[in-house]
């Protein structure tokens, strides 16, 4: 038991250092590809931005800067998906809401999303406040917080410093279950791989996942939709105004 | 030779001197004549004309015209000569009717005769329609009477028969109609009286060079001259038994006039007259049964007889925002003419405006045929690939009695990204309601150094987290139950200490007792103060460091003692401690060990 914790701690200590080497290379590339876009050679640009991306790296500056070079390219999808990527990771960044709002201006298709309601809206912006690294981190505080009130509690025997330790635990373990929540909503939003950015000029959407089926209604190159399910080569989405329907495979791209 | 000269030149001076003075007028029969009857109206010109050309007259039916005669005349040694030009017109209606001038060219000029009115009234005796005598102006009994023997002679000698091509049909299935007049007698003039209207058909007449030439046939065994007269197509528009009116033909009819020989002329040529005469084809009846419903296509639009489609695209391969022509042909016989603009479904994405429809069709005694053309102007927006649908069209064959499907093949149109971005930026602003950012640029990228992470890999949810918080549960459970331990084995020290507290204070007492009974006062009080700081200490786990009143009375509160055994207990106490150090006599050391004794019986009871 201890020698595997003893593992574990070893593996977690080595890992920034094992990447260290890795990171410097790619951080180089970052500042090239930067140099690149300063000189308005986005086509190159691009190319090393995709580079560091095939790596497996990311970073909300790499996908924000890629997205640039699309939307230099007039090449709407790639910069809303690129966007999006970069929202996943900081969504209140002032620039990348700006550009993203630029590219949707430009693309055909304008849906009126429904209007959420208010306290999911809240819930969603204080998740979106903080990455969920540092959710995770306010989480074992407050846990740790508990834990030591419940200790103190438990310890002292004067009735006033029991009461004290009592409140203590309860506001710690009240706050531990609220970054809880908070960390897993943006865990969700930041691993969620249900939306996608549609990638054909021109995409009828059908009503059932057949050739022959219906046609609902069409979609172009540029709009954002959500993934709620996929056969082998169909996939059921659905728009922010709440349309459902089906689309083919390679119409689009996850973001 | 001189004087001749001069008489010829005085002759043709006289002409000349005529010529200036030409005359052209209108004259009429009658001023005044009946419905039915007939008028004369005869253009009389005193030179020579070229060129005549009549009126249209309005109310009367033209019988015959327009005749020219001439004739000269040399009155007192001058010559005239004057052209008539007649017309014999039959009244149709009443009222007054203006018979128009009409107009001529004598020696390069042009003429206009006058305008002449004339009142037709009411037929006063019903006249027969049938037949008028040509001798309007002296008609009696005599000659209606002898008038109907040869309207019998006339009825088999002179005849109109329609034929159908068939008598029985589908809706939509053409029919061609033809009128024939069968005549053994001479006909001097004929005109169309009235028209069947073919009501409940489509109807199109068939132009054809051989109407109206006679032909030599024989008809029930007798030869007589044949000429068609008319005829049409026809295509149903409704089921059931539709009938075509009959055809109603005005004819003057030229015979031999036996009974009246008037004079030697007539005697000699032998007496002719005309008849008029009225003529009706036979009622001809079509059973027009409706298209069988077994079989029809969805698709079936109307179409009847024998169809070909075919459909081409200027195109296949084009950038967005092109225009694509794409035309659809239909050809072949029956009632083309119906055919509607197909529907097709062109990808949805694409801006198609209204087909332009082009027909050429002709009719002729074999029947409708021809082709119709739609023409589609078809732009894609964007681009992609793309298939006009094949077109599918149902028509019902004639021939077969069943439904036929053809079918045009698909086209495949690769539509490539537009160049002119322009028009498509155009494109989109129309689209869109509010375009406020259009014209802006994106913000410039971000350069400082940022950390580059693993895809997909955060703290929350990682084996550091639940290690995190395992660890300090762990902790938390561990120091409860060390903490637990340590004072388990403290708190039964101190019950022990608290249990034996009262017989150790018991023991103590009886010390005290035993030094108050050998009159020993101090060391009674100092044993009996010791005795009672024991039993507290034991009692309530205090040390005996911290002993005092004080803290014997927070000691006892803890353990909720009523505030009267705690002044009982600090009295006793402040008792003891005043005797020790300061002897009073006024105090009963039996009384004070009895409420030392009480007190400890009293805490051993509350707590």
């Amino acid at each position: 038991m201890l020698k595997k914790l003893y593992n574990i701690f070893l593996v977690l200590a080595l890992l920034p250092l094992a990447s260290l080497g890795q990171g410097e290379y790619y951080n180089n590339l970052m500042e090239k590809a930067n140099d690149l876009y300063s000189q308005s050679l986005y086509d190159s640009a691009i190319t090393v931005y995709s580079e560091i991306e095939g790596s497996g790296l990311e970073s909300f500056n790499l996908y924000y800067n890629k997205g640039n070079c699309a939307f230099k390219f007039n090449d709407l999808p790639t910069a809303i998906l690129y966007y999006e990527k970069a929202s996943k990771l900081k969504p209140n960044d002032k620039d990348l809401i700006h550009n993203l709002s630029l590219a949707n201006a430009q693309i055909v298709d304008k849906i009126e999303p429904l209007p959420p309601f208010f306290i999911s809206k809240w819930i969603v912006e204080s998740a979106e406040l903080l990455h969920s690294n540092y959710w995770a981190i306010l989480n074992l505080i407050f846990f740790i917080i508990f834990c030591l009130s419940a200790g103190f509690y438990y310890k002292v025997s004067k009735p006033s410093l029991k009461v004290m330790g009592f409140y203590a635990g309860l506001i710690g373990l009240f706050l531990f279950f609220t970054t809880l929540y908070f960390g897993v909503k943006k865990y969700n939003l930041e691993t969620n791989n249900s939306n996608a950015i549609v990638f054909e000029p021109s995409l009828t959407v059908k009503s059932e996942p057949s050739e022959n089926s219906t046609e609902l209604f069409l979609l172009h190159e540029g709009t954002k939709i959500s993934i709620l399910d996929s056969t082998d080569a169909w996939h059921k989405i659905s728009l922010p105004d709440g349309n459902i329907g089906w689309i083919k495979s390679e119409t689009f791209r996850i973001i | 030779m001189v004087k001749i000269k001069h008489i010829l030149l005085f002759v043709f001076l006289i002409f000349a001197f005529a010529a200036k003075s030409q005359k052209f007028e209108t004259q009429l029969s009658s001023n005044q004549i009946q419905v039915g009857q007939r008028l004369k109206v005869s253009y009389v010109l005193n030179s020579k004309g070229t060129n005549f050309r009549g009126p249209k007259f309005y109310g009367f039916q033209v019988l015959s015209g327009p005749n020219q005669s001439t004739s000269m005349q040399i009155v007192n040694g001058n010559m005239s000569s004057s052209i008539t030009y007649s017309y014999i017109l039959q009244a149709v209606k009443e009222g007054t009717h203006t018979i128009k001038g009409a107009k001529i060219e004598a020696e390069g000029k042009a003429l206009t005769s006058n305008d002449v009115n004339v009142r037709v009234i009411k037929a006063q005796n019903s006249t027969q329609p049938q037949a008028n005598t040509q001798q309007n102006n002296n008609q009696n009994q005599q000659q209606q009477q002898q008038a109907q023997p040869t309207n019998d002679k006339i009825t088999d000698n002179l005849f109109i028969k329609v034929y159908a091509n068939k008598t029985k049909a589908f809706v939509g299935e053409e029919i061609i109609v033809t009128y024939k007049v069968y005549t053994r007698v001479n006909i001097v003039n004929n005109g169309i009286n009235k028209l069947p209207d073919f009501t409940g058909f489509w109807a199109q007449d068939i132009e054809s060079a051989a109407q109206g030439r006679l032909e030599q046939t024989t008809y029930n065994g007798v030869a007589f001259n044949v000429a068609t007269i008319k005829q049409t197509a026809l295509i149903p528009q409704k089921t059931g038994k539709l009938e075509i009116d009959p055809l109603i033909m005005d004819v003057v009819v030229r015979l031999r006039d036996n009974n009246r020989p008037r004079s030697i002329f007539d005697q000699f040529f032998g007496g002719f007259k005309d008849v008029n005469y009225q003529i009706k084809s036979n009622k001809i009846t079509i059973e027009v049964s409706p298209l069988p419903s077994m079989g029809k296509p969805k698709d079936f639009t109307g179409a009847v007889g024998k169809f070909s489609i075919s459909s081409i695209i200027d195109k296949d391969s084009l950038e967005a925002n092109e225009a694509i022509n794409f035309k659809v042909t239909y050809s072949g016989n029956g009632n083309i003419k119906f055919v509607q603009a197909p529907k097709i479904n062109f990808p949805p994405d694409f801006e198609v405006y209204d087909p332009k429809a082009s027909e050429k069709v002709s009719v002729n005694a074999s029947g409708i045929s021809g082709t119709k053309t739609f023409e589609y102007l078809i732009i894609p927006r964007h681009e992609g690939k793309f298939v006009i649908p094949e077109l599918s069209f149902s028509y019902f064959d004639v021939a077969s009695k069943s439904y036929k499907n053809l079918k045009t093949k698909p086209f495949p149109i690769q539509v490539g990204k537009s160049n002119n971005t322009e028009t498509a930026t155009a494109y989109r602003s129309v689209k869109k309601e509010e375009i406020k950012l259009l014209g802006k640029d994106i913000r410039f990228i971000k350069t400082n150094q940022q950390e580059l992470k693993e895809r997909n890999v955060s703290l929350f949810n990682s084996p550091i987290h639940y290690f995190g918080l395992g660890l300090s549960s762990l902790a938390l459970i561990a120091f409860m139950f060390f903490a637990k331990t340590k004072q388990r084995s403290k708190s039964d020290l101190l019950d022990a200490k608290s249990k034996k507290a009262a017989k150790l204070a018991a023991k103590k007492l009886k010390d005290a007792q035993n030094e108050l009974k050998s009159g020993n006062k101090e060391a009674f009080y100092e044993k009996l103060l010791a005795g009672l700081y024991n039993y507290f200490s034991d009692k309530l786990s205090i040390p005996v460091a911290d002993l005092s009143k004080e803290s014997i009375e927070t000691g006892l509160q803890k353990f909720d003692t009523p505030a009267v055994l705690i002044e009982e207990t600090k009295e006793v106490i402040s008792i003891c401690e005043i005797a020790r150090f300061a002897p009073v006599t006024s105090l009963n050391e039996e009384e004070t060990f009895t409420k030392a004794n009480n007190l400890i019986q009293n805490v051993e009871k509350a707590i």
